[in-house]
């Protein structure tokens, strides 16, 4: 909350370098976001691919994991799910069931690789995941770009062909860019929030992520979580992939996950809500407002755009301080492991 | 040695057996049902999660047992009541069962592993410095309720370095030097004189005792 205030102070303190009035700008910038009923319905969609990272990113943390992968596991989430959509034989709901398991399972197994090499080869799942990235990307590239790519265009774009209507995910109030996937990820967020908070699985989950020694020591079988927290959190990140191409591109078009950061804005929102499941979901929507707020600030005022990223940047370093520091202890502490007799 | 037994170190060679069960191999988890119960040497690395409320850290263990748990969920509120029961008994001073376990002093703490550690009311206990920096009262339960342990036929394993605990507790003692066991005496054998001799040159003084009621 502290990276909040002194992030939107930083921001102040930009806005009136630029000479504008600080008060003026900041209500412009929240009716950008929260203005009118199409203005918060386009926050709310944007917000949704970022809830769903984010919540795939508290699991892997209360896990104890740091998945900095989310990106890649969202784009093939993404990219399965458009082809699932294309191609799998059968009628609208096949479809669209193919594609939300199709999105989930590449995600997941993306993300599972790098736990697996962790398990196996003490791969650091901070860079694999990270590093991972790239490869995910730049593979649904070429998906879209060769083999993929819709030819009937005139403009040979880096895209599939557009998906079925029957199998989009509707929209919630006709003529607003929000859609189904808004509530999935809601849903999501309620049922993490009771799956870790109530019941065995998610009590594993927790001590794991709180004293994996302590897990140890009580019969956890340690490999087994970490494995499966980073199935379901590369899984969930898919599904992020998968509501965006059902439910507002209605294809795979490269470039449209990852140059709007849904990826590391999802990371954000799971760091400034501690990894809570319910204020993942809060975060992640004021910070999808700080973006569309921004975007209503430029129309109206002679503030920049940038000034969002000015605020994120501000909020990425306080929060990342704070968490880098306590995941340091930590490692401290399995340095110091001394074996008792 | 006790990381061997619990399966928090794997074994190369050699065998350990409880009651007929081979647990070399076996994970946590399974020695752990088949009646195996450890007070860690270190409780706040191995025995307890500082962030975890109190409850937390004492559902370890429980969560999966029948009684606190169905179709997944934990059951909270029976498990409560055994917090409840096991702070009268011990008398572990404690604002709340939601709070930190971190904030409990070391000796409340500690009275919070060993009364989980025997609620398990297993036939097999892994004392590993059960006393270790805790205040005389609290001490002072704790070798109370290791002794009714004992009393009613249960094996303990006791690992202290306090001479004065080992040869109030013990019934029969095993002296390591060096990683192997040098001596084993029986309690009536035993002085402080001779133990001290029997670890005379090691870096750390080690000894253990083995109860004799199993084997």
């Amino acid at each position: 909350m502290i990276a909040v205030l002194i992030g939107l102070l930083t921001g102040a303190l930009a806005i009136a370098l630029i000479g504008e009035s600080i008060f003026d700008t900041y209500k412009v910038m929240w009716d950008g976001a929260f203005g009118n009923f199409y203005f918060l319905t386009a926050t709310l969609a944007r917000a949704t691919p970022i809830i769903l990272i984010g919540l795939g990113l508290a699991l892997a943390f209360r896990a104890g994991v740091f998945n900095m992968g989310a990106e890649g596991q969202m784009v093939l989430g993404a990219v399965c799910a458009a082809l699932a959509a294309l191609y799998v034989p059968g009628s609208g709901i096949v479809k669209l069931l193919s594609a939300f398991l199709a999105g989930f399972i590449a995600g997941g197994l993306w993300s599972l690789l790098a736990g697996w090499m962790e398990v196996k080869y003490k791969v650091q799942l901070l860079i694999s995941t990270l590093l991972l990235n790239y490869v995910a990307v730049l593979f649904a590239g070429y998906l879209v770009a060769e083999p993929f790519q819709d030819k009937s265009g005139s403009a040979a774009l880096a895209q599939t062909p557009m998906i079925d209507q029957a199998v989009w995910l509707p929209k919630l109030f006709a003529g607003m860019s929000v859609h189904m996937g808004f509530v999935i990820a809601v849903i999501g967020a309620i049922i993490l929030y009771v799956v870790l908070q109530f019941t065995s699985s998610g009590y594993e989950v927790r001590m794991l992520g709180k004293n994996p020694f302590f897990a140890e020591y009580g019969g956890i079988n340690k490999q087994k979580v970490l494995l499966f927290s980073m199935f379901f959190s590369g899984g969930i990140a898919g599904l992020a992939g998968t509501v965006e191409v059902l439910g507002s591109q209605y294809r795979y078009v490269e470039g449209a996950l990852t140059v709007p950061g849904y990826a590391w804005t999802g990371l954000m929102a799971a760091l400034l809500a501690n990894s809570n499941p319910l204020g993942t979901a809060v975060a992640a929507i004021l910070l999808a407002a700080l973006q569309t707020g921004a975007m209503g600030m430029e129309r109206n005022t002679e503030v920049p755009l940038e000034i969002a990223s000015v605020i994120q940047g501000v909020l990425i370093l306080f929060v990342t301080a704070k968490f880098t520091l306590s995941w340091w202890k930590v490692k401290k502490k399995a340095g110091d492991v001394n074996g008792a007799v | 040695m006790i990381q061997a037994i619990s399966g928090l170190t794997s074994v190369d060679q050699g065998d350990i057996r409880l009651g007929d069960t081979h647990l070399v191999g076996k994970s946590v988890a399974f020695r752990r049902n088949e009646g195996l119960a450890h007070i860690p040497e270190d409780r706040f690395l191995w025995g307890a999660a500082k962030d975890a409320t109190i409850e937390e850290t004492g559902v370890m263990g429980y969560y999966n047992k029948k009684a606190f748990n169905k179709y997944s969920f934990i059951l909270k509120n029976s498990f409560r009541e055994v917090v409840k029961g096991w702070i009268d008994r011990f008398e572990i001073k404690v604002k709340s069962v939601d709070d930190k376990s971190g904030n409990l002093s070391g000796g409340n703490l500690q009275k919070l592993i060993v009364a989980r550690e025997l609620g398990f009311e297993t036939n097999f206990l892994i004392a590993a410095e059960p006393t270790r920096g805790v205040d005389i009262g609290a001490m002072e339960y704790i070798h109370e309720a290791i002794l009714e342990k004992r009393n009613r036929g249960d094996g303990i394993l006791l690992v202290s370095s306090e001479l004065s605990e080992i040869l109030l507790l013990s019934d029969r003692i095993a002296v390591m030097f060096e990683g192997k066991i040098v001596d084993v005496l029986e309690r009536k054998d035993a002085t402080e004189e001779r133990l001290s001799v029997l670890m005379a040159g090691g870096k750390e003084d080690e000894s253990s005792e083995k109860n004799t009621t199993t084997a």
